[in-house]
């Protein structure tokens, strides 16, 4: 069972890219890049689940939020917002746990 | 005012930070720390100087103007000019009410210039202690090594291959939520393998003695859990770039990126255009104490455009910038990567 529904993530989601925002008027300006991303994500994910091919809302679901790499590489250090770290990850883990409704995992 | 410059200067940074709250009064904290302070206000009074007196001295060092493009560009350039102004405020100071003034400057100054800008100058000036003084705008004061650009085909535009790595000035590449080159469809194996490693238990950073802790979310990253490793000395790891990327982020490989087509090198490193543009990369030659660094191999990962997957499995090193494993690369030694951008 996954930790988040759907209705749940979408509304964590909001308020991570808030977060960035808020990081981005505190100095770090690559935050508001990574609210806009984590923003179109969302709208993605809506729009998959309407059209309901299960592989692309799976997809999707694999990538709701921006990872360390993706972070570093727009210079976003995100050792200095541990806040911001505990929320994306527990909102990667949830969307990854909510992909198996739409992708089963045979391999286990 | 019986206080030197750079006195006057350390003094209206320090009182500054009352005015400052979040990452930037963070920043400030630790230039205004006693060591950095003696180092980072006598460079800067330096700096006030020749900006009054442009035939006699240098005006603003390149290197600072280079960071500041780098880290926020046109908008860092203007804040570095308020923060010169500031600080020739600041050394013209007779009284506590004009100090009182350089400190409100100061901290306008350092909002514009952000916390990653304050933090990047400081990385600069600090590492110039002891430093090697032939290395100008290295950033390196310690024993590692960056090469410079190449730029005997200047003006020329690099030709689409890997053979033109070096030989020309980089052409960044923009962002792109386009597919990657070496980007592939997306199956559902390949789904499953990326899922795998978003949940992987990563609770706890992963520990080792004698080296920088990981933490789980750059543990992710990697397709199973990176070993730390210490690269002997003289080995040189590389780190591809845009524009606007942080040359002494934490991803790195050993991969030499100029051997590579952009295609091998996006899926290996599974690394998105919407995060990194490319065009140039940096190279760090290991100082003579070593480096210690996490490596393992990039975990694949989706492409820009959420249907395809980067399959990743090249080397990846994670490098934690910290007083263990640092990095120092100039930001102005950039190479050309040599792919079309």
């Amino acid at each position: 069972m996954p930790a988040r529904t759907i209705d749940e993530l979408l509304m964590d989601l909001d308020r991570l890219a808030a977060m960035f925002d808020e990081a981005a008027t505190n100095g770090y300006p690559s935050g508001s890049y990574a609210a806009q991303a984590i923003r179109e994500r969302r709208t993605s994910l809506v729009e998959r689940i309407a059209d309901g091919d299960d592989m692309e809302i799976a997809a999707r679901l694999l990538d709701m939020v921006p990872n360390a790499k993706d972070l570093d590489a727009i210079g976003f250090n995100i050792g200095r917002h541990p806040n911001i770290v505990a929320l994306l990850d527990e909102l990667d883990t949830a969307a990854a746990e909510i992909s198996f409704e739409y992708l089963g995992d045979e391999e286990e | 005012m019986s206080m030197s410059s750079a006195e006057k200067i350390g003094e209206a940074m320090s009182r500054s930070c009352k005015h400052l709250r979040g990452d930037v009064l963070t920043a400030v904290e630790a230039m205004v720390e006693p060591e950095a302070l003696a180092i980072m206000a006598g460079v800067f009074a330096a700096v006030a100087l020749a900006q009054l007196n442009p035939v006699s001295g240098a005006a603003v060092d390149t290197a600072i103007v280079a960071l500041a493009w780098y880290s926020a560009g046109l908008a860092g350039v203007l804040a570095l000019s308020d923060f010169i102004d500031a600080t020739i405020t600041a050394t013209g100071a007779a009284s506590e009410a004009e100090l009182n003034e350089a400190a409100m400057s100061y901290s306008k100054a350092f909002v514009a210039l952000g916390a990653m800008l304050l933090e990047a100058l400081m990385a600069k000036f600090l590492a110039k202690k002891g430093g090697k003084s032939g290395d100008k705008g290295s950033g390196g004061g310690g024993s590692g090594s960056s090469k410079t650009a190449k730029t005997a085909d200047k003006g020329k535009p690099p030709a689409p291959s890997s053979s033109a790595a070096g030989k020309s000035p980089p052409r960044f590449g923009k962002r792109s939520k386009t597919t990657e080159p070496g980007a592939k469809r997306a199956d559902a194996k390949t789904l499953r393998e990326i899922r795998r490693a978003k949940l992987r238990e990563v609770h706890q950073p992963l520990k080792k003695e004698g080296w920088s802790d990981i933490p789980g979310n750059h543990i992710k990253t990697f397709k199973s859990y990176p070993e730390p490793v210490e690269l002997k000395p003289g080995q040189k790891i590389y780190r591809v770039l845009d524009s606007e990327s942080n040359p002494n982020g934490g991803y790195w490989t050993t991969e030499n990126p100029a051997k590579m087509t952009e295609a091998d090198w996006r899926s290996g490193a599974a690394v998105k255009g919407e995060w990194n543009g490319d065009g140039a990369f940096v190279e760090y030659e290991v100082p003579k104490e070593g480096l210690k660094v996490w490596s393992g191999e990039a975990a694949p990962q989706m492409s820009s455009d959420g249907k395809s997957v980067l399959g990743g499995g090249g080397n990846q090193l994670w490098i934690a910038q910290d007083g263990i494993s640092a990095t120092k690369v100039a930001p102005d030694s950039a190479i050309s990567t040599g792919w079309s951008n």
